[in-house]
């Protein structure tokens, strides 16, 4: 897409590098350490980052919503976990969806999360979300001060197979962040991959350098020449390729910048990546998990969480999406005491009290590696606070319940301070069907993206800030 | 809009049968009436529309969509005649997917029953695939830009460079799209994150490959630097990008050759680094063919025909043999391409073929993602014993095109490929070693992809089978007649498959059947599924499960009854033609790299026709594949 420009054009960066950097550059890349450190001085505050966890196959909605909403509520079963940040946490009830209710079971709730769009029906051909969701509207906007736009993680493979019981390709079902309404962004699943992506691509020498830049001039130049001969469809893909070709020479800008002193200013970050780095190395040894048949996928969600809160820590992006799995993910949850089976077939409860158990504790499987990232967060200081006060980490499933496909009240949870723009530790019910966008509409312009309407929303979503808010009284 | 899987069924046939019983007297009397005023005697499928779809549409849909409403600009009422239905094939697949996913009729206004949506489904369906081809208008269709997905990247840069390691499984995974293949043009995106790999491994790539085989010339007392940098750049980029190259194209990776030598670079490491601007550009990442002026359909060029070959035959680059007959505008008469299928089919790299449309089409390569055997209840199933399923699957698939045998084997077969670790958990005596080889079946409770382990691993959940789920995929990856979604609001049976209150698993689903919102689906799905219940979540064979004796008996919706998986492959066979018509939707799919549609019909009966004619012959259905209108034709966009 044309409209994500970056503020520092090609041109401008590309001239800057083996010459003297240019001062807007330097600012614009300094390491996050360096930054804190000026916000004691100086009063600048640290960026606002955000993360989007999201949960497939929906909860046990008897057991997920807090029983007192406001301030003074107590954590329901599914939320348990999080007692540690009970404080940093806001309990979300009664959002939706609007766009997601037609369709079927899944797909259609799981690609427009993040747009607010109706997806067009389809098995390949004009695949098509229909709208830029949140994180990349964000990254769009804000791409261009780190070394990465976003960060999209998972730990399941895209799903291959096209679903012809319902008549959707199932790419649908493994994508929340798209870059374009037709365009979703690929996701990394593989914690080493992922980990060298984003720090260990100069120190090891098999990143891409600063010379791929005349690699990237000249193929840049092919594809021009390309664009009068091929297709109006075909200019269309090819426009994917241009947009990759200058997020790497943005990246490319940006490693050479950082490379002469790589973090030297945040020593505890650096420790945290060589040990974070360990870890990594660690697990692929783990025979289990060298053949990929570890049923236990706790450890590599984990890491995948480590390295969102790392990207978030050394400033290199600031928008994140994980997946803990695609929709409909046959994932087998065997691990847990108490559960047999795999997670979409027990989300099909039949209101069976025995099923509806077992649901729940995949459920709190997910809450517990959502703590485990929140607590992480609020460990490491930043300025005044912590990064999980400069962040708003949200946990979410496109369906209340795997067993109705119900799109209405959905399970969201919003936790960090935003930056002080969130009053935390509470539990707050609004209307029936109150937009889930409205949320997005809020969180937008905490990002600093100003916004005055996203997909169906009706304004910010009610009484974030405002720590009196206490929800709409449940009627009884 | 895909018409895979949308052909005609066991259950449509079923149900047809059934209603033209019902129907009989009905349609005697319509046939008199007609006979009686001495026009010609209505087609059978005229007169079952009359009779008995055309009342439910105007039931059902007549109010909103009738003569006088219309709405939606779609007017079901305009049609009085089954060959108008034909001609608009668009709107009436339309019709079918509302019927089928039940968003037509809309919530709050009087339903059909699903026999009745069934019943609509099933004579639409057989009705536009039945459709005379002359009706349809005559298009090939046209396929994106195409970039090469991650088996063809290795592939690619193994017949370039000679690169064994598979540098591109490091890659994101492709998701798939339209037949359901993740070489569909459409899904094959390019992210930066798959940007940034194709940079470093383009490196990777230049230092792995045989050197010897890149610097072919050197620079020596009557060739400079330049000039034999030059040489090896034109060579290397004609084959990259599978065309004759432009000389601004050389030009510009030229420039990087001087760039890395101003810079101090070697000569090789400075013709590696021009190379290196080869890979990554969209010449060589992306299958570009070229427009044309003029609205028409035009044949694809002789370059461009070697390279749509290549990659649906062996998920390659075209080889020396290929591109000379381009070179020579040759490859396009029929007696040369016939030649060059059967050449390239005899290769070895036709195995990728293989691997690739089978591992996807049986959805062997789940066993690699969505299957999760719980590996504490069975302790058997090793990483080695899913390889080994794998490449039984892709090893038997590989017999039938190498051998150009009947295609029907593939639905039972007196053959299977194993090794020790198989056989042994097969129950199989007398094979030992790691390696597989072809092991002849005592019985013929085993052969055929119905009873591969990759097939019975797939359809179980990690702890039990799921008749549901077998039923399920045969009806789709076999007979291409998928059901439609179940209604919102549905259950499923436990994890386990453990007697639960004195009754058995298979009792409790047959339970679930008395409900007819179920039964209609379910009873085309699990019959089939219970013929595979010899076979346990691991594709073991067992006779008891849970305590209770195995009962793989069934009853299919056309009345046929059987016992156990050799009664049942007897019975898919009797549908052979059902199969013929699946099996050509996908493979035609995954040789285009697109889904197809309505206008591809007439391709696919041709084809069908041709195969049926030469007995199910492997290698027909390949040959009338390359030979066919949308594989030689394209059209602009």
């Amino acid at each position: 897409m044309s409209n994500n420009t970056p503020l520092l054009s090609r041109r401008t960066v590309l001239k800057g590098l083996g010459v003297s950097m240019c001062l807007p550059l330097l600012e614009a890349m300094q390491p996050l350490a360096a930054l804190a450190d000026t916000a004691k001085d100086k009063k600048v505050k640290p960026p606002v980052r955000m993360a989007v966890l999201y949960m497939p196959n929906g909860v046990n909605p008897k057991t997920w919503t807090p029983a007192q909403h406001g301030s003074d509520f107590e954590l329901s079963p599914i939320l348990a976990p999080l007692s540690n940040v009970k404080s940093d946490l806001l309990v979300l009830t009664q959002l939706m969806n609007r766009q997601s209710i037609e369709g079927d079971g899944h797909y259609v709730k799981v690609a427009p999360f993040l747009t607010g769009t109706h997806i067009t029906k389809t098995t390949g051909a004009d695949l098509r979300c229909g709208g830029v969701s949140l994180d990349q509207i964000v990254a769009q906007k804000l791409g261009n001060l780190t070394p990465l736009p976003s960060l999209e993680l998972s730990i399941e493979p895209v799903t291959g197979y096209v679903d012809a019981n319902v008549g959707y390709t199932a790419i649908y079902g493994s994508h929340i962040s798209w870059n374009t309404p037709t365009t979703p962004v690929t996701r990394e699943i593989n914690p080493q991959l992922a980990f060298d992506r984003l720090f260990r691509s100069q120190s090891s020498g098999r990143g891409v350098s600063l010379r791929d830049a005349s690699v990237l001039d000249a193929v840049l130049d092919d594809a021009k020449s390309l664009q009068s001969k091929i297709g109006t469809a075909d200019k269309h893909k090819l426009n994917e390729y241009f947009d990759a070709v200058r997020s790497i020479e943005t990246r490319i800008a940006f490693d050479a910048a950082r490379r002469a002193g790589e973090y030297a200013g945040d020593p505890l970050a650096r420790k945290e990546i060589e040990r974070l780095g360990g870890r990594i190395r660690d697990y692929y040894k783990d025979p289990a998990h060298l053949n990929e048949r570890g049923i236990d996928h706790t450890e590599q969600t984990r890491l995948m969480l480590d390295i969102m809160v790392l990207a978030f820590w050394t400033d290199s992006t600031r928008v994140a999406t994980f997946m803990f799995g695609n929709e409909v993910s046959g994932k087998n949850f065997s691990f847990l005491p108490g559960v047999s089976g795999s997670h979409h077939e027990i989300s099909h409860h039949s209101n069976e009290a025995a099923k509806l158990d077992q649901y729940q504790r995949i459920n709190i499987w997910h809450t517990q590696q959502y703590a485990y990232m929140l607590e992480k967060m609020r460990g490491i200081k930043e300025g005044d606070g912590t990064l999980l006060d400069n962040s708003m980490v949200m946990l979410a499933s496109g369906m209340r319940d795997g067993n109705a496909h119900s799109p209405y009240d959905l399970p969201i949870l919003l936790a960090g301070r935003g930056g002080g723009t969130l009053a935390t530790g509470r539990h707050l019910v609004y209307e029936a069907k109150t937009p889930l966008c409205n949320l997005y509409h809020a969180m937008l312009n905490r990002m600093g993206v100003p916004t005055v309407q996203f997909g169906d929303s009706t304004g910010e979503l009610a009484g974030l800030a405002d720590p009196r808010f206490q929800g709409v009284p449940v009627k009884a | 809009m895909s018409v895979v899987g949308s052909n005609r069924s066991l259950q449509s046939n079923a149900v047809v049968k059934r209603a033209s019983l019902l129907f009989l007297p009905a349609l005697l009397l319509g046939a008199g009436i007609a006979g009686g005023a001495g026009e010609p005697p209505a087609s059978p499928a005229q007169a079952e529309y009359d009779k008995t779809m055309q009342p439910v549409l105007t039931q059902y849909c007549g109010k909103c969509h009738g003569e006088k409403g219309g709405a939606s600009g779609i007017n079901l009422g305009a049609f009085h005649d089954v060959t108008a239905i034909q001609r608009d094939q668009t709107t009436w697949r339309k019709v079918i997917t509302r019927i089928r996913e039940r968003t037509m009729p809309p919530p709050g206004v009087s339903q059909p029953s699903q026999e009745q949506r069934n019943l609509v489904l099933d004579w639409l369906t057989k009705t536009l695939d039945n459709a005379d081809p002359s009706l349809l208008p005559k298009n090939p269709g046209r396929v994106l830009i195409h970039r090469l997905n991650r088996q063809e990247y290795n592939n690619t840069v193994r017949d370039l460079f000679g690169v064994t390691s598979r540098p591109a499984d490091k890659f994101p995974a492709d998701g798939g799209g339209g037949g359901g293949f993740d070489n569909n043009a459409d899904t094959l995106f390019v992210p930066p994150i798959l940007m940034e790999r194709y940079l470093t491994t383009a490196g990777d790539v230049l230092d792995e490959g045989s050197q010897q085989r890149l610097f072919f010339v050197r620079p020596g007392k009557t060739l400079t630097e330049r000039a034999a940098a030059k040489k090896i750049v034109t060579r290397y980029a004609t084959l990259a990008f599978r065309r004759p190259v432009e000389q601004a194209e050389i030009e510009r990776l030229m420039r990087l050759f001087d760039r890395a030598k101003a810079a101090g670079d070697s000569f090789e490491a400075a013709t590696k680094f021009a190379l290196k601007g080869a890979l990554v550009s969209p010449n060589f990442l992306f299958r570009i063919e070229r427009d044309r002026p003029g609205k028409d359909a035009y044949p694809v060029s002789d370059y461009e025909l070697a390279s749509r070959l290549s990659y649906f035959l062996w998920a390659s680059m075209p080889d020396e043999e290929l591109f000379s007959q381009a070179a020579q505008g040759r490859l396009h008469r029929p007696e040369v391409l016939d030649k060059e299928v059967k050449r390239m089919l005899q290769s070895p790299k036709s195995r990728a073929f293989s691997d690739s449309f089978a591992g996807q089409w049986l959805r062997a390569r789940d066993l690699y993602s969505t299957a999760h055997p719980d590996t504490n209840q069975f302790k058997d199933y090793t990483p080695t014993l899913r390889d080994a399923m794998y490449a039984e699957t892709i090893d038997f698939f590989d017999s039938i095109v190498r051998e150009d045998a009947s295609l029907l084997r593939l639905l039972d077969a007196d053959y299977t490929y194993l090794n020790e670790e198989l056989a042994k958990h097969y129950g199989i005596p007398g094979v030992t070693g790691s390696e597989m080889r072809r092991v002849k079946l005592a019985d013929d409770s085993r052969g055929g992809v119905m009873t591969l382990g990759s097939v019975l691993v797939d359809t179980s959940y990690p702890l039990r089978t799921s008749p549901v789920l077998r039923g399920k995929w045969v009806l789709e990856q076999i007979l291409g007649s998928p059901t439609p979604p179940p209604p919102p609001n549905v259950g499923t049976l436990p994890a386990d498959d453990a007697p639960r209150q004195g009754q058995t698993f298979r009792h409790r689903l047959e339970e679930h059947r008395k409900n007819p919102a179920c039964a209609s689906c379910h009873s085309r799905m699990d019959p089939i599924g219970f013929g595979l219940e010899n076979f346990d979540a691991v594709g073991r064979w067992r006779t008891v499960a849970s305590g209770s004796p195995v009962d793989a008996s069934g009853v299919l919706t056309t009345g046929e009854k059987f016992s156990g998986p050799g009664e049942l492959k007897k019975l898919m066979l009797q549908r052979k033609e059902e199969f013929l018509t699946n099996l050509t939707q996908k493979m035609l799919a995954y040789a285009l790299g697109r889904g197809l549609e309505p206008y591809d019909l007439p391709t696919v009966h041709r084809i069908t026709e041709a195969v049926k004619k030469d007995n199910y012959r492997s290698s027909t259905l390949i040959r009338e594949i390359a030979r066919s209108y949308p594989f030689q034709y394209r059209k602009n966009l």
